[in-house]
């Protein structure tokens, strides 16, 4: 019986439990400059720590022997976006925070339905054409329908929600990845020789490149790079894993670069995330405006931050989405931006841990995919607000304002639960 | 060799941290290019990469039959390699953001933009945290506040000043948005802001507690009475006065004129802040007019700053050059027939009282006598007169409180003027190209009137106190230099008495009837051709266990006489002080 408890996520659940009370009651009192409050000021975390209880119970219940530790890390990263988006709520964002609460409800549903309903996930790899047939055609759909935001095509309006297929693509080409590669993995595996000379299994890794061309394709005409950088990330790294072959990598690396080139050459807006990559301040106060506030806020940040509620990082536009991560490096200092790192870094490799145990080259797959999603994205937008690369525009998953995001990626996670679950 | 490979990539990656870090080149820093760093970045990145790769070696088929498990392992543990090392460079680059570099982005930078103008790039955060910080009270010796702060419901700080108070022209301004500092505000911006003197540990705090830092205060040696005699004795004058506490240094008044009114260019954060760009516009304006007044220039603070030719009262210095070297006494004769011919230019002397042809060393100097201090600036030579000038602080900075004009005794440019004779002779009675700041001959009458030959280390800062009245730094009395020995100075110093009994000045109403003083004084009048002069007068007077030194400059903007303007100002500034002494 005790077996069955899950100790360990129960504890580890009292962090994001008391990051989300404490945060939350930073972020109302701050302002008042005065310590007194009522219990109703308190609703945010208390719906958020009441579904940490149910998902807990019902995992408890149902998945008694699945993976601790996911539910945990993304609970604490989750708290840190509920607190940010309660802190950096202001006239120009509208009600951001009821909306961050709405989405985390649903995600936690999603999260649950996805690791309790899933009654048999091998039954995706037989649907490996659908996803990936559906998550194209979702995209183009939003490319040629959908709604224009910030110049972009990448949205679906659906009453007050604005659902963006491209994040649902991200998830429709790692399952599609995850079953094809573990299809084909023998035949990518032996090397495919003519005249005595090792090449790779053309024939084979034509329809994998194909896909990634159009879904490059598809992005590069939406103007929004982030994207594409992370499909062929996530791309490579499975590819690696599936054959084994570094060398794989190192082409399609040069192919990333001879890409980057042409768009640079091609593309304005390119050309504008370059410059403001390598020296912003000539342009400060105009095209890398935003890049040098948040330099600004990390700088006033140091190694403890200016305290929550304390900073000012609504002088950074867009703060709430791509640019979370500054205002948490201004408000809570290299601890904060660096305990986030930590957090991702663990998701990552409790993934890594979830492939290694799994039941079936699928899963481990899978599993992989996801781990290269989360890691990637997280690596590109934090590498791209700290100027380490180019920005390009990405959700910092689990902590960003935005609903498409954070619904996907509660569903991997209960897809990665699941797929502990059923390991040996 | 796999070992050596790694610990060489180590030692690469290591030391290209380092560099990027701490050896930045200031250019880079001048231009806020990032492309070394990133550079080093880059390096270390490659050099993890290989140490990491090389330490899990690819399982060889051929050797032994490869598990897809350990196949897998070996994939992701590759994998996972590249992921730790993307994140530590992202963690090295929030080191150098947030902590080490912090400062420098922090600071204001100013650039063209591609539209050709120049903006300045300015963290608006910076901003509201300069405006409020509450910077530390300054007062007068009496105890009065001269400067203050007064803050708005929000926090945010103004500097204020007594309107009254006649200390506040020799402050400085305060513009940390605009112009920066200047003056006391400038030299003692660290313990005005409290970065300096308080404790780290209550710094540390108030950062937790997000409380506003609290500056230190600073309590000066200026004696508002007497710094107000002095003002009005001054009144529209150009010119400047100093009183010092001749023993100590300590300086007592302070003024000069033009000046300006430090409240001019404070900027104002209480009022709402939809009136701040017209209030930033305004001081902007009344900043250009400052600058723009040549003629007058308000800005320059003229008691430390100027740099005038002092004429006559340099004859104490080269008086003081010949007795120390022996090469007159006293009662040593001179010829003097109205002028002086040196290599057939003709210095004029019109100040004999009448028309003896002999007059002693001493009498040249109560008379003020052009001739027989020509004689003397020959005889000295140039090494002579630039040693003993030198000796008495000309051609070295002058240490003080605020910022002060370096004297000096030839023009730096020419190297040769002093060998000619006839640049001697001038310089021997202070033409030539000698230069002279008003603090610095108040520092010479002390030196005089001391006995001792020392120049005190003059200062303005008494005490550095925290807001709780803790005190922080207390000034002692030190000495500047040692310029003769005290047998000279004392023979100087009967010379100077002599000249403020017996000798033009107390002929022509030096004397200080009444005050029971011992004092000593010389008038100059530097002729500046063309008509035009600086009057000068310096003193010093004792009485009791006390001693003042002064010495007032009357600008040519005025021109005018030692006797009949300079010394005057100053006889009412010693009448003040010596009220004061029992």
């Amino acid at each position: 019986m005790r077996k069955n408890l899950r100790l360990t996520e129960i504890q580890l659940l009292v962090v994001p439990a008391l990051l989300a009370l404490v945060g939350m009651l930073t972020v109302i009192l701050v302002p008042r400059k005065q310590v007194s409050w009522e219990a109703k000021d308190l609703w945010m975390p208390l719906v958020f720590i009441g579904l940490l209880l149910m998902t807990h119970l019902l995992l408890t219940r149902f998945l008694p022997r699945s993976d601790q530790l996911i539910l945990p890390l993304v609970s604490c990263l989750t708290a840190f976006g509920l607190i940010m988006v309660n802190r950096l709520q202001s006239e120009q964002t509208g009600q951001i925070a009821s909306r961050q609460v709405l989405w985390i409800g649903l995600g936690y549903l999603v999260f649950v339905v996805t690791a309790l309903g899933l009654r048999n996930p091998m039954l995706m790899k037989r649907y490996k054409y659908t996803f990936l047939i559906a998550g194209l055609a979702l995209t183009a759909g939003a490319a040629v329908f959908g709604a224009e935001i910030n110049g972009a095509r990448l949205w679906f309006r659906l009453g007050i929600f604005n659902f963006q297929p491209g994040e649902f693509l991200k998830l429709c080409l790692v399952i599609f990845l995850a079953a094809y590669l573990d299809d084909k993995r023998d035949l990518l595996q032996t090397p495919y020789k003519i005249l005595g000379i090792p090449l790779p299994p053309l024939p084979y890794l034509l329809p994998l490149l194909g896909m990634w061309a159009i879904s490059i394709l598809l992005l590069v005409f939406q103007k929004d790079l982030g994207p594409a950088e992370l499909f062929f990330g996530i791309f490579l790294v499975m590819l690696y894993v599936a054959s084994g072959r570094a060398w794989y990598v190192l082409a399609g690396l040069l192919a990333f670069a001879v890409a980057s080139v042409v768009a640079y050459q091609l593309f304005d807006h390119v050309q504008t995330r370059v410059v403001a990559w390598l020296n912003p301040w000539p342009e400060g106060q105009g095209r890398s405006y935003q890049i040098v506030q948040a330099l600004f806020g990390f700088a006033q940040g140091g190694v403890f931050g200016q305290g929550l509620g304390y900073g000012k990082p609504n002088s950074i536009p867009e703060v709430q989405t791509d640019y979370v991560f500054a205002a948490i490096g201004e408000e809570m200092g290299l601890a904060g931006t660096l305990g986030i790192i930590a957090l991702n870094l663990l998701l990552v490799y409790r993934c890594f841990h979830i492939s290694l145990n799994a039941r079936t080259g699928f899963y481990q797959y899978l599993s992989i995919g996801f781990a290269a999603l989360l890691g990637l994205q997280s690596f590109i937008i934090i590498a791209g607000v700290t100027k380490l690369i180019p920005l390009t525009g990405m959700t910092l998953p689990f902590v960003s304002y935005g609903g498409s995001s954070i619904l996907i990626n509660f569903l991997i996670a209960g897809i990665l639960v699941k797929i502990s679950a059923e390991s040996t | 060799m796999k070992r050596t490979i790694q610990i060489f990539c180590g030692v690469i990656a290591v030391g290209a941290v380092t560099f990027g870090l701490v050896y930045l080149p200031a250019s880079d820093k001048q231009s806020r290019s990032d492309d070394i760093w990133l550079l080093s970045l880059l390096i270390t990145g490659v050099a993890l990469l290989i140490i990491l790769w090389l330490s899990r070696p690819t399982p060889d088929a051929r050797r032994r039959p490869v598990t897809p498990e350990e196949r897998l392992r070996h994939s992701v543990q590759r994998v996972s390699s590249v992921i730790i090392v993307g994140f530590l460079l992202i963690a090295l680059q929030l080191l150098r953001e947030q902590v080490v570099s912090a400062t420098d982005i922090e600071k204001p930078f100013t650039t063209t933009d591609p539209k050709g103008n120049l903006v300045t790039i300015q963290d608006p955060r910076s901003i509201t945290q300069k405006l409020s910080n509450q910077r530390g009270r300054i007062f007068d010796a009496a105890g009065n506040q001269v400067a203050g702060i007064a803050i708005s419901k929000y926090g945010l700080v103004k500097r204020t000043y007594d309107p009254n108070s006649p200390v506040k022209q020799i402050l400085g301004y305060f513009s940390p948005l605009q112009f920066g500092n200047s003056g006391l505000e400038a030299a003692y911006d660290d313990y005005l802001r409290g970065t300096n003197g308080t404790n780290p540990f209550a710094i540390l705090q108030r950062g937790i507690l997000n409380q506003p830092t609290v500056g230190n205060d600073l309590y000066l040696t200026i004696d508002p009475k007497l710094q107000q005699v002095a003002q009005t004795a001054l009144g529209q004058t150009p010119g400047a006065i100093v009183l010092l506490d001749g023993k100590s240094g300590a300086v007592l008044a302070m003024v000069g004129y033009p000046n300006y009114d430090p409240t001019a260019l404070v900027f104002d954060p209480t009022v709402d802040d939809t009136l701040w760009p017209q209030e930033i516009k305004d001081i902007q304006t009344r900043w250009n007019d400052l600058n723009k007044d040549t003629g007058n220039l308000p800005l320059l603070v003229r008691p430390t700053s100027g740099l005038y030719t002092p004429g006559s009262v340099f004859k104490t210095v080269t008086l003081a050059g010949m007795m120390e070297s022996g090469r007159t006494r006293p009662d040593s004769p001179w010829p003097d027939e109205g002028f002086y011919i040196v290599d057939n230019h003709k210095i004029n002397d019109p100040n004999r009282p009448n028309k003896n042809t002999t007059w002693t060393s001493q009498q040249g100097y109560m008379f003020s006598l052009n001739a027989v201090f020509a004689q003397m600036g020959l005889q000295l030579g140039g090494p002579g007169l630039t040693d003993y000038s030198q000796r008495f602080g000309f051609d070295k900075d002058l240490p003080f409180d605020l910022a002060t004009a370096t004297s000096q005794s030839h023009n730096i440019n020419e190297q040769n003027y002093l060998n000619n004779r006839v640049a001697q002779a001038e310089t021997g009675f202070g033409q030539g190209q000698l230069l002279t700041s008003p603090l610095h001959m108040a520092l010479i009458a002390a030196a005089i009137g001391r006995g001792d030959g020392v120049l005190p280390k003059p200062y303005l800062v008494q005490q550095i106190k925290t807001r709780e009245g803790g005190l922080i730094k207390d000034t002692q009395p030190a000495n500047w230099l040692q310029a003769v020995r005290p047998e000279t100075a004392n023979t100087v110093r009967d010379i100077m008495i002599a000249s403020a009994t017996d000798g033009w000045v107390g002929l022509e109403g030096g004397k200080l009837p009444g005050t029971n003083s011992v004092l000593g004084g010389k008038t100059g009048t530097a002729e500046l051709g063309n008509g035009i002069n600086n009057a000068w007068y310096i003193a010093w007077v004792s009485k009791g266990n006390r001693l003042f030194s002064i010495a007032v400059l009357v600008d040519h903007k005025a021109g005018g006489e030692g006797l009949r303007d300079a010394m005057p100002k100053a006889n009412q500034v010693l009448n003040a002080a010596l009220a004061g002494v029992k």
